[in-house]
């Protein structure tokens, strides 16, 4: 049966389809987000017809619209280009009926899937190529009324639950949203786990909630930071590989922002380094979310500074994460047996 | 052997560009051939010529999400893999690549 086959094929690569739409989103949001910010400059009361009034503008658009555009690219994973157009509106209408970013991703991925079986089917090839341009409007019209009766009306009511949960978290649930995230953020760097909370964190910006995002740019750079410091405190549990890429790393992960420079460091002793960076991220986590750090822009490194509500909590949380990492990898280091001799003969070997 | 490579991730800053280092140096090492495209969200990705890619024995993809212009390597041996893998382990990656040859 090639059909289940098919199917099965679809369904089993769903995270890369989602991840897909995400990559396409992002700049969405960033240029929303970006420019709403800028228009903060013009103060509160904002006249039509300035300057910032447009930058308002093109920030709402930008943090409105990245929905459909994640439901497009999320069916053009699917289905190619005839998925994108289908994918737009059923985005558009998961907004309309209060689905937001839930209901955008499963009508994304159900109107790539209904695309694509529908493109599947032979027809003469008279009505062939006429077929290819009424494919996608079958789909649209499928999955819309799918979506509008069927699943709608429980997602918008699950949409509003979260979002009535999440706005009312206050500091300690707030702490623990913290905690869950600096712990997904902190054990995998950059693999699907930390894409979990990242794209949740962006996520949650369509219901108007910002301190996800906080909590997300300030574990960010924990580990990376925290092992380059582990490093520099104790040169002799490192190789001499790992110590010279810790001096032209550190300053690299606070200017460029992102968890995947920890790799290298992590890579030679992948389990002390990963319980270090998953328990300071955690810590980074928690100070972050208690204390309800907003960002309001998912940009990463020197950028984000200017977008914290209050910089002092980010600063606070990035250097007490790195330090705690950075002990507890150290210690967890000094009490194994690695040796660190015969892991420098074999990168040598390596060079040659 | 000629290898053709294309690597893919979520924003096209990090892990396209540490699984093509890996995958270049373990290449290096064996003494394989390598061209690389680096495809991902924020850049336009230099394209490999339509010479690389018939002139390739074998298409390496390391991908997290969906890559651009799958169709050009259509008859071409295509090992894919995921994006993570190449850059923690590229020596079985080019592993199954050269089985894949023989």
């Amino acid at each position: 049966m090639k059909f289940w086959e098919e199917t099965k094929t679809i369904f089993k690569n769903t995270g890369m389809h989602f991840r897909t739409g995400v990559s396409y989103m992002l700049p969405v949001i960033l240029i929303g987000g970006v420019a709403g910010s800028l228009a903060v400059l013009g103060g509160t009361e904002i006249a039509d017809g300035t300057i910032w009034k447009i930058l308002k503008d093109i920030g709402e658009i930008g943090l409105h619209y990245f929905v459909p555009v994640m439901a497009a690219y999320t069916a053009y994973s699917i289905c190619d280009n005839p998925g994108i157009a289908p994918g737009f509106i059923v985005g558009i209408l998961a907004q309309q009926i209060d689905t937001g970013y839930l209901g955008a991703l499963l009508g994304g991925i159900l109107v790539g899937y209904v695309t694509y079986m529908l493109l599947k089917v032979q027809l003469p090839s008279m009505l062939q190529s006429t077929w290819g341009f009424m494919a996608p409007v079958f789909s649209t019209i499928l999955v819309g009324l799918f979506l509008f009766y069927v699943v709608g009306p429980p997602i918008a009511a699950l949409m509003a639950f979260l979002t009535d949960f999440l706005t009312n978290l206050g500091e300690g649930g707030s702490g623990i949203l913290g905690a869950v995230m600096g712990f997904l953020g902190g054990i995998d760097y950059g693999g699907p786990f930390s894409k979990t909370q990242s794209t949740f964190a962006t996520a949650v910006m369509d219901i108007d909630l910002f301190v996800p995002l906080g909590i997300c740019g300030a574990i960010v750079t924990v580990p990376p930071l925290g092992m380059c410091l582990a490093t520099f405190l104790r040169p002799k549990l490192y190789t001499k590989t790992e110590k010279e890429y810790a001096k032209s790393s550190w300053l690299y992960s606070i200017i460029g922002g992102f968890t995947e420079i920890v790799i290298p460091l992590a890579a030679g002793d992948l389990w002390r380094v990963t319980v270090a960076t998953a328990i300071g991220s955690t810590v980074a986590g928690i100070i972050a979310g208690y204390f309800l750090l907003e960002l309001s822009t998912p940009v990463l490194g020197v950028a984000q500074w200017f977008f914290y509500d209050k910089p002092l909590i980010f600063v606070l949380s990035v250097v007490i994460g790195s330090i705690t990492v950075a002990l507890v990898a150290n210690l967890l280091k000094s009490m194994s047996n690695r040796d660190i001799a015969q892991l420098e003969r074999e990168e040598e070997e390596e060079m040659d | 052997m000629k290898i053709a490579l294309v690597t893919a991730c979520l924003a096209g800053v990090a892990h396209s560009k540490m699984a093509a280092m890996a995958l270049k140096k373990e290449a290096k090492k064996r003494g394989h051939e390598i061209v690389v495209e680096e495809q991902g969200g924020h850049k336009i990705p230099i394209k490999l010529s339509q010479d690389q890619i018939d002139g390739a024995d074998v298409v390496i993809i390391a991908k997290m999400v969906k890559i651009a212009g799958q169709s050009r390597f259509e008859g071409k041996p295509v090992l894919d893999v995921s994006v993570n893998k190449a850059v923690r382990n590229p020596s079985s990656i080019m592993d199954q690549a050269e089985e894949l040859l023989n």
